[in-house]
């Protein structure tokens, strides 16, 4: 590899990651087309790189969000039994469901997301009855500024169930999804938006995994490609955590609102054949 | 009844441990990519693999996995026998999804 094309990927990789890592996903969303269209990767060379910076980026910035407690690791375990489950189900669909589809419903899932965001949700909402919830999984952190926001995590199984898909997006398309664990955690389970990206961010790692080490130990890892992108993520990851963990709530609640919204537009593209460079 | 404003003082021990792992752990990784690059362009290529997959990448993805057994062992140390399990479960399905993505 020149040295050209390594700096290229080291700098798009810091930049994905500093900017996925301040808002608690993984930069693979951005990884995929910095490959492919830059690179010259194919789309699963892309994919299986893509998974192992996601990975990157998850261990890199989660000590930050970890000793801030913003990180709630009891909700993160317990959804993490539905994106483990769900990024098994994605492996054993590779090739079994058309891209187009799958970009399509991933555009969606965005749109609807970025509407839910932007909407915001009523502070007086009523909590589920003490009794039905998991109070165990209950959190609460302190801000930057001193103050204290303590939640209560509501409607468990619509979560579950989101996660789910997540995962199974992300072993298809070789992408954190914390694009979607994140509004899944805002917006179906009420929690605040600095613990969703945390504990989003720990997520990535574990529903990446999987998928990642399939490709490394089946020696399907372009090692070359990875390297530049790798360090390129850790770095990116550990500036993005920064900034997460300094930021007000309600600015990154819109900086992610436009994020999802940018990402959805060339997914709706490639689900309608136009090639953005996300795709085959 | 008021949820707690910071997470139990035991879950706090194991987040910082888990921090301490993830942050040890990825320099460890970083430093060996960064060696692999500096033999692979001194072209020496086989070391440069090694490093360079075993060692760098391989260490990244193995972090997850390692997390999950220092939480599955907290859980069991402190008698949470339902977080345990879920934390096995957890487990066991990051292996089955890398078992199955090697055979398919």
């Amino acid at each position: 590899m020149s040295l050209g094309l390594f700096s290229v990927l080291f700098a798009g990789s810091l930049a994905a990651g500093a900017f996925g890592g301040a808002l608690g996903m993984a930069g693979g969303i951005f990884v995929v087309p910095l490959l492919t269209l830059v690179a010259g990767a194919s789309f699963p060379d892309a994919v299986a790189v893509s998974l192992v910076s996601v990975v990157a980026c998850s261990c890199a910035s989660a000590p930050q969000f970890l000793e801030a407690g913003l990180t709630n690791l009891r909700l993160a375990v317990v959804l993490e039994v539905a994106t483990a489950l769900g990024a098994l189900v994605g492996v054993t669909l590779i090739g079994a469901i058309p891209r187009s589809a799958l970009y399509g419903i991933f555009a969606v899932v965005l749109f609807g997301s970025a509407l839910q965001m932007a909407a915001g949700r009523s502070d007086h909402s009523r909590p589920a009855p003490s009794h039905h919830r998991p109070r165990r999984l209950d959190g609460g952190f302190t801000e930057h500024d001193g103050s204290v926001v303590t939640y209560q995590v509501v409607r468990l199984p619509w979560g579950a169930a989101l996660m789910f898909a997540a995962g199974s997006l992300s072993a298809l398309l070789g992408i954190g999804s914390g694009v979607l664990k994140i509004p899944a955690m805002d917006a179906a389970m009420r929690l605040p938006i600095k613990a969703s990206s945390a504990t989003a961010n720990l997520m990535i790692g574990v529903t990446a995994c999987g998928a990642a080490a399939a490709y490394l130990l089946s020696g399907r890892l372009d090692l070359e490609l990875s390297t530049p992108v790798v360090l390129g993520s850790v770095a990116g990851s550990i500036l993005g955590a920064r900034l997460l963990v300094r930021a007000a709530g309600r600015s990154l609640r819109i900086v992610f609102t436009a994020v999802l919204l940018v990402v959805a537009v060339p997914m709706a593209a490639n689900a309608v054949g136009l090639d953005w460079g996300i795709s085959a | 009844m008021t949820p707690p404003a910071a997470p139990l003082a035991e879950d706090q021990a194991l987040a910082d441990r888990i921090a301490a792992l993830m942050r040890v752990g990825t320099a460890l990784a970083s430093a060996l990519l960064v060696a692999g690059v500096v033999l692979g362009s001194a072209q020496a290529a086989g070391a440069a693999t090694i490093l360079l997959g075993g060692g760098g990448c391989g260490l990244l993805v193995l972090l997850p996995v390692l997390r999950l057994v220092l939480m599955a062992r907290h859980f069991l140390r402190h008698t949470e026998w339902s977080f345990a399990m879920i934390t096995l479960a957890v487990l066991t399905l990051v292996i089955a999804a890398a078992a199955v993505g090697i055979v398919t």
